[in-house]
């Protein structure tokens, strides 16, 4: 049997109220919150991903021309970790959500219980978990293994976690691990009812990792369950709180800042730490 | 078709239909009003949560905790404060009936009670600690929502964990509630069959829902033997593959559905000729069962004609995320049993079944099964189970 590779960090992506890159989400420094009108209630105060600077270069594909705003950050995240050049056919996608597509479902729930028989088929499909991370599959032309993951902050890792065993275990070459959350009214108003003082937030981070038989620049070396109950977070004071995004946006702060660890509170034995080296 | 093994079984082998009225919601505005609704009783098995706990319950959860009971029952566990018990679980709305309610009261009420409590119960991640908890168990749980290959997906990662050692055993399965919002998604996309689903007949006209929930006890086979277990079967192989042809709608010729049972019969050691029965993904929609045809006569080739194969959806309808869970335990009772399960309601079959429909019910020596289970979003998953000597 062959020694277990190297599990490479070979690109990261981030969508942010920051901006549309992973330099964005480290360089920004006072990010506006706005206010979001809740229907017969109080508007809650959040940061929202600004209008891209640029059209988005998939704006036109099939697959995401009305896709909701999670899928188009997930995207965009994604893309910027991929980079170019590089054969996608065979790109593993695990996506790790928390409310994944609100958007789609309020409308699509709102049309129901108006006249169940003229609710919109058009909004349907794109309420699944899975419909964002299909997207990427359909965007790359890769036709590996792609898993949806709901959990909690911490997902991200969680992510982290399964796309190390699968490039361990030689069954892929190269995965993207990405998350993503978007505003809406239902999840503004839910987080309100655990803590009035958060801000929401929404966004994507995506990691790019491969399987590599030489110590890579940038190398995932370990993933831990941790009962710790104290952590610092370096993004939601500037971002507000973005949930199942969460540790994505934490992870690629601290891999752009030179941090080598990240821990995210979790429900017990789930893994929360991870912990990046850098190698000559 | 029931509670547990003993009552499933039986009506599976029967060829029983357990399509009724929904009484759950109102299906007036639908084109159809039946599905395969759980006659769920009130009651619990014999569980860790406290009363209050149990009242708050969704009917998704119940059935998990029906499940997931039988199956700690039947593989005889005795050390449940085990501290790694990995939970994988499959499903693709979770406990959306929570999530209605939620909605309901926000848009029609000022009182907030209960809101806080729904919330929180709607995470499919704290339905999984929920199950844990009921179950006495500790351990990480993975909730894949891979919409209707979820629960294959579930038993297949469960598999890899205790395959590769991550895992010294596991706890896996799927489920799924009937709900309003799924209900209606597929009606809007007239993907309900307003008459009857009939798998693989010509002239099917759609799927009917259902719901429900499985589980299964996975472990190395050194450690069952040791024991003393009743052992089902053997989890041989496992394939999974993403179709990109479009969001909700299969490649025509059944591409990722080729590869996802290439993939899974390659990791068993096995060529088509060994696959004595296939549990298909077969809805009933004009679109998946001709794309699943054809991927299954390019995979057996000169073999389709002696491969049997049925979908038992038409008896207990499509269970979404927790179709692949639930159906691994049909074909798990038709391995163990020898039998196997017919495709009911048809009456004439499609072109495409150039394999052996199973339509009436069969008695037949069953060492390797395969079931398949495609998704929305294109997630396809195909298990293979091995009968062990």
């Amino acid at each position: 049997m062959s020694a277990p590779p190297y599990i490479a960090i070979s690109g990261t992506g981030a969508v942010s109220p920051a901006g549309w890159t992973a330099a964005d989400l480290t360089t920004a420094t006072d990010i506006p919150i706005t206010e979001l009108d809740i229907p017969g209630a109080e508007p809650v105060l959040v940061r929202r991903v600004p209008a891209p600077p640029a059209p988005l270069p998939f704006a036109r594909h099939p697959r995401l021309r009305r896709a909701s705003p999670i899928a188009r950050f997930a995207t965009a995240a994604a893309i910027e970790a991929v980079g170019t050049g590089r054969d996608t056919s065979r790109l593993g996608v695990i996506f790790t959500v928390m409310n994944a597509c609100v958007n789609y479902s309020h409308r699509f729930f709102r049309e129901v219980l108006e006249d169940p028989s003229t609710a919109s088929p058009i909004l349907f499909p794109e309420t699944v978990f899975n419909a964002p991370s299909s997207h990427l599959s359909a965007y790359f032309g890769s036709t590996a293994p792609n898993n949806t993951i709901v959990h909690d902050a911490s997902g991200f890792i969680a992510g982290l976690d399964l796309a190390a065993a699968w490039l361990a275990d030689r069954h892929l070459d190269a995965c993207l691990v990405v998350c993503a959350e978007e505003i809406d009214p239902l999840s503004a108003t839910a987080l309100r009812y655990f803590d009035r003082r958060a801000i929401p937030a929404e966004g994507a981070a995506a990691v790019l990792l491969e399987a590599t038989d030489t110590p890579p620049p940038i190398e995932l070396t370990e993933i831990t369950p941790t009962n710790h109950t104290s952590h610092t977070n370096h993004t939601i004071p500037l971002l507000g709180n973005t949930l199942g995004a969460l540790a994505g946006l934490e992870v690629i702060h601290a891999l752009h800042t030179g941090r080598t660890t990240v821990h995210t509170p979790s429900l017990p034995d789930h893994v929360s730490t991870v912990t990046f080296s850098t190698n000559p | 078709m029931g509670l547990g093994w003993d009552q499933n079984a039986p009506g599976f082998r029967a060829g029983r239909s357990a399509i009724s009225d929904v009484t759950l919601f109102d299906t007036s505005r639908q084109r159809t009003g039946r599905a395969g609704q759980v006659d769920l009783p009130d009651s619990l098995p014999a569980n860790h949560l406290t009363p209050r706990q149990q009242r708050r319950l969704d009917r998704a959860t119940r059935m998990l905790i029906h499940a997931g009971s039988e199956a700690l029952t039947s593989a005889i566990w005795s050390d449940r404060s085990n501290p790694y018990t990995p939970l994988v679980l499959g499903t693709s709305a979770g406990a959306m009936e929570l999530g209605e309610a939620y909605y309901r009261q926000l848009a029609s009420a000022t009182s907030k009670r209960g809101q806080a409590t729904r919330i929180h119960g709607y995470q499919p991640q704290n339905q999984a600690h929920t199950l844990t908890g009921a179950l006495g168990l500790r351990g990480p749980a993975t909730v894949i929502t891979n919409a209707c290959a979820s629960g294959a997906n579930a038993l297949g990662h469960a598999a890899d964990l205790v395959a590769t050692g991550r895992a010294d055993r596991a706890l896996a399965g799927g489920y799924d509630a009937l709900c309003l919002l799924v209900f209606a998604g597929f009606d809007s996309l007239q993907a309900l069959s307003p008459t009857v689903a009939r798998p693989f007949d010509e002239h099917r006209d759609g799927l009917a829902l259902g719901e429900g929930a499985a589980m299964f006890t996975i472990e190395p086979l050194e450690s069952a033997r040791a024991r003393g277990a009743s052992i089902l079967a053997e989890i041989a192989g496992y394939g999974a593959t993403t179709d990109v042809h479009h969001l909700t709608q299969p490649h025509p010729e059944g591409d990722a559905a080729l590869a996802s049972m290439d993939a899974a019969c390659a990791q068993a050691g096995i060529a088509p000729p060994d696959i004595d029965y296939i549990n298909s993904h077969g809805t009933g929609t004009p679109l998946n069962d001709v794309a699943e045809g054809h991927a299954i006569r390019r995979w057996a080739g000169d073999a389709t004609p002696t491969i049997s194969v049925s979908s038992t959806k038409g008896a207990i309808g499509h269970l979404l995320g927790g179709a692949g869970a639930v159906e691994s335990a049909i074909t798990l009772m038709a391995l163990t049993g020898n039998w196997l399960p017919p495709c009911i309601a048809v009456r004439q079959p499609d072109p495409v079944c150039t394999f052996d429909l199973v339509t009436t019910p069969r008695d037949k020596p069953i060492r390797h099964a395969l079931t398949n289970s495609f998704g929305f979003g294109g997630a396809n998953a195909t298990l293979v189970f091995r009968k062990l000597d």
